[in-house]
C-alpha cells in the first residue's frame, strides 16, 4: 500500500504534522530527516555494546592465558597467567569486541531491514531531498484516503505533497 | 537566548543545507591539473616507498640503518611517528563529540581520514622493520603444527592488539559516520557514481527509527574509541618504557607519548585541513574560527609536551642515576644533538608563537608552523629511540648510526602513501560531514531563536 510523502522545510513542522496525523487515528506515520533532529534516545543497541565488551573481555584475558598455559615455559620463576600484561590484551579486546558488536546491532536494527525488506531498493516514499534539505512525514494510505492526507499535511505546513506508490 | 552575538555563530545559523550540500558534492570528482600534478607527487613518492622496501626484502635489512647497538631506527621511529598522527584524529572526532565542541564539526571528517590512512601507513612499519616481513606469521596466535604461540606478557604482542583494534574500530567509526553523507550524494549523482555511492549508503533513508539507533550507535562508538586514544599509544610507549635502558626505563612515557602524539596529529590535522580547505573552496564550512581552534589546543599540546621534556632532564639530574645523567646530557651534547634541538624548538617553543591571536589566524603561519611541529614530532620519536639505545650504560656498548638511502627513502615515501590516500579520499567522498553541518546549522538556529523564521 502506498500512501502519501509530505515535504516540510523545518523540522518542527515535521514534528508538528505527524504528531497530528497520529493524533487523527493514522497509524502508520514514519518522519524522514537528512539530519538527526531528537536527542539521545535508548535503543536495543546499547545492550550489544554491553555483551560485546563482556566477550572481549573474556575472550581476551583467556586467548593471552590459554597461549601462556599452551606453551608453557615458565620464565624467571613468574607465573603463567599474571594479571598486569593480561590487563592490557584484556582491555583491547573489550573495546574491539564492544565496536564490533555494536556495528553488527546498528547493521541489523537500522540498515538491514530497509536493505532487505524493500528487496535492496530504496522504500517508495523516498525522495532525493530528503537526504538534502527537506524533512518528511510519510503517511501511510489507501487510495481513497490520499486527498483527506494531503489536505491535514498542507495544513500543517507542507511545502509540497506527492503520491508515493509501488511502481509495478 | 545570549546577548553578547558571536558573529561566527551567526553567520553558521544563517546558512542553507543547501549551500552545504552543494559546496562539498560541488568539489568532489571534477579533478584539475594542479590535483593531477599533486597525485602525481605524492605516487611518485609512493612507488619510491615501494621500490624501496622490496629492495630491502630482497637484498636484507642491512639497507636500514639498523646496527649495533641502535636495533631499533627510522622504522620504529616512522612507526610510533604514524600512530601518533592517527591519534589526534580520534580526539577530535570521537572525545570532542563527548564533550560537544562546536568547532570540531567542520573538521572532524577530514581527520577521522587522517587516522584511518596514518594508521594503516603505521601497520606496514613494523613488517618493514622486521625485514623478513613473513616472519609476522608467529605473532599470529593461531594453532600452528610446531605448536608454538606468542607471548603476550611482552609489549610487543600488546602492540599487535592494540594497533590492530584500533585500526578495525577507526575505520568502522569512520564508515558509520559517512554514511548519511553517502547517502546524500546518492541521491545527488547519476551513473556509475549513484550506483558505487548507492551501494556504500546501504540504503540509508534518514526515517525515524533509523536515526534512533544511528545517534546511540554513533555516541558508543564515540565513547568505546576514545580510551582508545588514551591507551593504543600508552601501549606503544611501553615498547619502551618496559625496557631496562636509560632513557627509556621511565614511568611518565604514557602521558608523554600520547600528548606528544595529540600534538603531532593536530599539526597534521591542520597541514592537510589548509590546501583543502582553499583548493576545495571550503571557506565557509571550514571557518578561520575552527583553525584557530586546533591552534590553540596545539598550544596546549605543546605546553605538555615542553613540560614532559623539563620533567625528563629533572628527573635524570634529581635522580642522581649516573647513566640516566648521562643519556639525557648526550642528548643534548652528543652526536644527535641537531635531532635534539630541533625537536626541543620545534615542539616547545614554536607552538608559543600560537599565543598570539594575530599569528593564529593567520593561514601562512599556520601551516608554517604545522609543518614545523610536524617534523619535531618524528625528530623526537628519533630522539628518544635512537640516542637512547646509541648511548645505553657502559662505553663498550655505545656507537652511532648512519641513515641510509633505503632508510629515507621508505620513510619519506611513506608519506606518499598517505598523501595518496588522503588525495584520493578528498575527491571522492565527503571531507566534510555535510549530516553533522547541518545538524551544527539546525542547532545554532536554535540557540538563536532563528529556528522556524530563517527562511
Amino acid at each position: 500500500m502506498g500512501g502519501v510523502l509530505g515535504l516540510f522545510k523545518e523540522p518542527h513542522s515535521m514534528d508538528r504534522a505527524a504528531e497530528y496525523a497520529k493524533n487523527q487515528g493514522w497509524r502508520s506515520v514514519i518522519r524522514i530527516s537528512p539530519l538527526p533532529t531528537h536527542g539521545y534516545e535508548s535503543t536495543p543497541v546499547q545492550w550489544c555494546t554491553l555483551a560485546g565488551a563482556l566477550t572481549g573481555g573474556t575472550t581476551g584475558f583467556c586467548l593471552a592465558s590459554f597461549a601462556a598455559l599452551k606453551y608453557g615455559m615458565i620464565v624467571s620463576g613468574k607465573p603463567l597467567v599474571t594479571v598486569p600484561p593480561y590487563l592490557v590484551i584484556l582491555f583491547e579486546f573489550t573495546i574491539l569486541f564492544g565496536a564490533i558488536f555494536t556495528m553488527a546491532a546498528v547493521m541489523a536494527l537500522a540498515i538491514f531491514p530497509n536493505l532487505f525488506f524493500h528487496r535492496c531498493r530504496l522504500p517508495v516514499w523516498h525522495d532525493p531531498r530528503l537526504t538534502h534539505d527537506h524533512f518528511g512525514v510519510f503517511v501511510e494510505c489507501t487510495e481513497a484516503e490520499r486527498d483527506e492526507v494531503r489536505a491535514l499535511l498542507e495544513k500543517e505546513g507542507a511545502v509540497e505533497t506527492k503520491i508515493a506508490e509501488e511502481k509495478r | 537566548m545570549s546577548v553578547i552575538r558571536d558573529p561566527d555563530a551567526e553567520k553558521l545559523a544563517r546558512m542553507e543545507f543547501d549551500e552545504v550540500d552543494r559546496t562539498v558534492e560541488g568539489s568532489l570528482w571534477r579533478p584539475t591539473k594542479f590535483y593531477f600534478a599533486g597525485l602525481a607527487i605524492t605516487v611518485g613518492l609512493l612507488l619510491m616507498f615501494k621500490g624501496a622496501w622490496i629492495d630491502q626484502v630482497i637484498r636484507g635489512i642491512g639497507l636500514s640503518s639498523k646496527t649495533n647497538p641502535a636495533g631499533w631506527t627510522l622504522y620504529i621511529t616512522t612507526f610510533v611517528f604514524w600512530v601518533g598522527i592517527a591519534h589526534s584524529g580520534t580526539l577530535i572526532s570521537a572525545i570532542l563529540y563527548l564533550f560537544r565542541a562546536k568547532w570540531r564539526t567542520s573538521i572532524y571528517r577530514a581527520a577521522e581520514a587522517m587516522t584511518v590512512f596514518a594508521i594503516m601507513t603505521a601497520g606496514l612499519f613494523p613488517l618493514i622493520h622486521l625485514g623478513r616481513l613473513w616472519r609476522m606469521y608467529y605473532i599470529l596466535p593461531i594453532p600452528n603444527q610446531r605448536e608454538l604461540w606468542p607471548n603476550f606478557t611482552s609489549p610487543l604482542m600488546w602492540d599487535v592488539v592494540a594497533v590492530n583494534t584500533y585500526l578495525t574500530v577507526s575505520t568502522m567509526f569512520f564508515y558509520l559516520g559517512l554514511i548519511p553523507d553517502i547517502a546524500s550524494l546518492r541521491d545527488r549523482t547519476h551513473g556509475l557514481k549513484h550506483r558505487i555511492y548507492a551501494l556504500l549508503a546501504l540504503n540509508w533513508v534518514g526515517s525515524e527509527n533509523q536515526w534512533r539507533y544511528y545517534k546511540q550507535a554513533y555516541m558508543f562508538f564515540a565513547a568505546l574509541a576514545t580510551p582508545l586514544v588514551i591507551s593504543v599509544h600508552s601501549v606503544v610507549s611501553w615498547d619502551f618504557a618496559v625496557s631496562i635502558i636509560p632513557g627509556w626505563h621511565s614511568t611518565i612515557f604514557a602521558p608523554y607519548f600520547v600528548a606528544g602524539a595529540i600534538h603531532s596529529g593536530l599539526a597534521m590535522v591542520l597541514t592537510l585541513l589548509i590546501p583543502l580547505r582553499s583548493r576545495m573552496k571550503y571557506k565557509n564550512l571550514i571557518r578561520l574560527v575552527d583553525l584557530e581552534n586546533v591552534a590553540k589546543t596545539l598550544v596546549f599540546t605543546g605546553l605538555i609536551v615542553g613540560y614532559s621534556y623539563i620533567t625528563e632532564f629533572f628527573v635524570a639530574w634529581y635522580s642522581g642515576n649516573g647513566f640516566e645523567k648521562s643519556v639525557f646530557l648526550y642528548r643534548a651534547v652528543g652526536d644527535y644533538k641537531a635531532f635534539f634541538w630541533t625537536m626541543f624548538t620545534c615542539n616547545a617553543i614554536v607552538p608559543l608563537f600560537f599565543l598570539s591571536k594575530r599569528i593564529r589566524t593567520s593561514i601562512p603561519w599556520l601551516f608554517v608552523i604545522s609543518i614545523l611541529v610536524n617534523i619535531g614530532m618524528w625528530c623526537e620519536r628519533f630522539v628518544i629511540i635512537t640516542t637512547s639505545l646509541s648511548h645505553d650504560f657502559l662505553p663498550y656498548s655505545w656507537g652511532t648510526i648512519k641513515m641510509t638511502p633505503t632508510d629515507l627513502m621508505i620513510v619519506i615515501g611513506s608519506f606518499g602513501l598517505f598523501l595518496t590516500l588522503f588525495l584520493i579520499f578528498s575527491k571522492t567522498l565527503p571531507p566534510v560531514a555535510t549530516t553533522e553541518m547541518k545538524e551544527a546549522i539546525e542547532l545554532e538556529r536554535e540557540d538563536l531563536g532563528l529556528a522556524g523564521g530563517a527562511h
